[in-house]
């Protein structure tokens, strides 16, 4: 083993990827275009650069939902391309197409009466109405799939990763409220 | 690094920053001026927002974006579902030791510290993201001093001076390139960790 060239590691690379993961870059209008796939997603087009098809990701889904959305490469890696600072910097046209993907990634129905709770074996089983209709769900007790966000709000994670909010239980009838006494 | 704190007080000689004695500062004026990432990290109850700017409660959400993606964790908190609302800690989304690793870094970086303590700081994360790390951490050293701890030499090897304990004892100390030439414990250790990378096809 050469010792001599113990110090040289690939400082260029290093300095590089250092920039990378310091530098913000901010996608903005004037020097990003999203354009409508076929399949109903979004391709890009940044800085001489096309993305046949983009994820759009919140960094921060409750307290900035449009701001600071995160654009990412489409494949298993989704290596961020850059930064949206303020949606509302865009053409209305553009900001309804980045909503729309927007709302499909954070689908969240809202549970809005209990029907039904039932527990076995260490699941619950839920039947609600949400705003988007009826619905049943299996929980895992335990663990992290029943979130208090602070206040009346909660979050139920369901065994296939689904996320339903429960935005104030006080809300909820006595009865409703009883039957998730166990669970929150 | 605990008398650097005042954990504990020497019993014995003197600690000094800039040549004034630690135990002359107050404490809110020596914890200000000092952050550390530990091995042991801990997490409290509340967002990875909220957990990174701890020490910085108004720093702005760009601000928070920025550490974080110096520390090698914008990534993975992306990806979460929630993102930097994320609830984490106890009764939260439990995270991995390299994510809280990663999270404490990213805090440390915020707090913009005179001096940094990185107590084995990156001995959770793989190979790839501690050099990533690594180059981040050493341009943060302009303008400030820090120490760091590590088994894993690799972190170590752009230190100005290096110290190598033995047991308890002070056995080395010099430049990478002094303590190889001296083919001592450092060089030694060196050697093994050196071979150990490139039988997993690292270096």
């Amino acid at each position: 083993m050469d010792w001599n060239n113990i110090e040289e590691i690939d400082e260029e690379q290093l300095l590089k990827e250092s920039e990378e993961l310091q530098t913000i870059r901010y996608l903005t209008k004037d020097n990003a275009s999203f354009t409508p796939t076929p399949g109903g997603f979004l391709s890009l087009d940044y800085q001489d650069k096309h993305y046949d098809r983009v994820f759009i990701y919140r960094t921060f889904p409750d307290s900035e939902p449009e701001r600071f959305l995160s654009v990412r490469e489409a494949d298993e890696k989704a290596k961020e391309i850059g930064l949206i600072e303020d949606l509302k910097q865009f053409e209305p046209e553009q900001m309804q197409m980045i909503r729309e993907q927007l709302d499909m990634r954070y689908y969240t129905p809202v549970i809005q009466k209990v029907l039904e709770v039932k527990d076995e074996y260490g699941y619950a089983y839920f039947q609600v109405e949400t705003n988007y209709g009826r619905c049943r769900f299996a929980v895992q007790m335990g663990g992290s799939n029943v979130l208090h966000m602070g206040g009346w709000r909660y979050q139920i994670t369901d065994l296939d990763g689904n996320r339903y909010i429960l935005e104030d239980l006080s809300k909820l009838s006595a009865s409703e409220q009883k039957k998730l006494d166990l669970y929150l | 690094m605990n008398l650097l704190l005042r954990l504990y007080d020497t019993t014995g000689g003197n600690v000094l920053i800039d040549d004034v004695n630690v135990k002359d500062l107050s404490f809110s004026s020596l914890h200000g001026t000092i952050a550390m990432v530990s091995q042991e990290t801990y997490i409290f109850m509340g967002t990875v927002a909220e957990n990174i700017a701890y020490a910085r409660p108004n720093a702005t959400h760009e601000e928070i974006l920025r550490a974080s993606m110096q520390a090698g964790a914008h990534d993975f908190i992306c990806k979460m579902p929630d993102g930097y609302d994320t609830v984490i800690g106890s009764s939260g989304r439990e995270l991995s030791g390299g994510e809280k690793q990663r999270i404490s870094i990213a805090r440390a970086i915020l707090a913009d510290p005179k001096i940094l303590i990185l107590d084995e700081a990156t001995a959770s994360v793989d190979t790839e993201t501690e050099l990533a790390i690594q180059a981040s951490l050493d341009r943060l050293t302009r303008g400030r001093t820090i120490l760091s701890i590590a088994h894993r030499l690799s972190t170590l090897r752009n230190a100005n001076r290096l110290v190598v304990l033995d047991d308890g004892r002070l056995t080395e100390e010099g430049s990478h390139r002094s303590l190889i030439e001296q083919k001592g414990t450092y060089y030694k250790l060196m050697q093994l960790q050196t071979k150990a990378l490139a039988m997993r096809g690292l270096e």
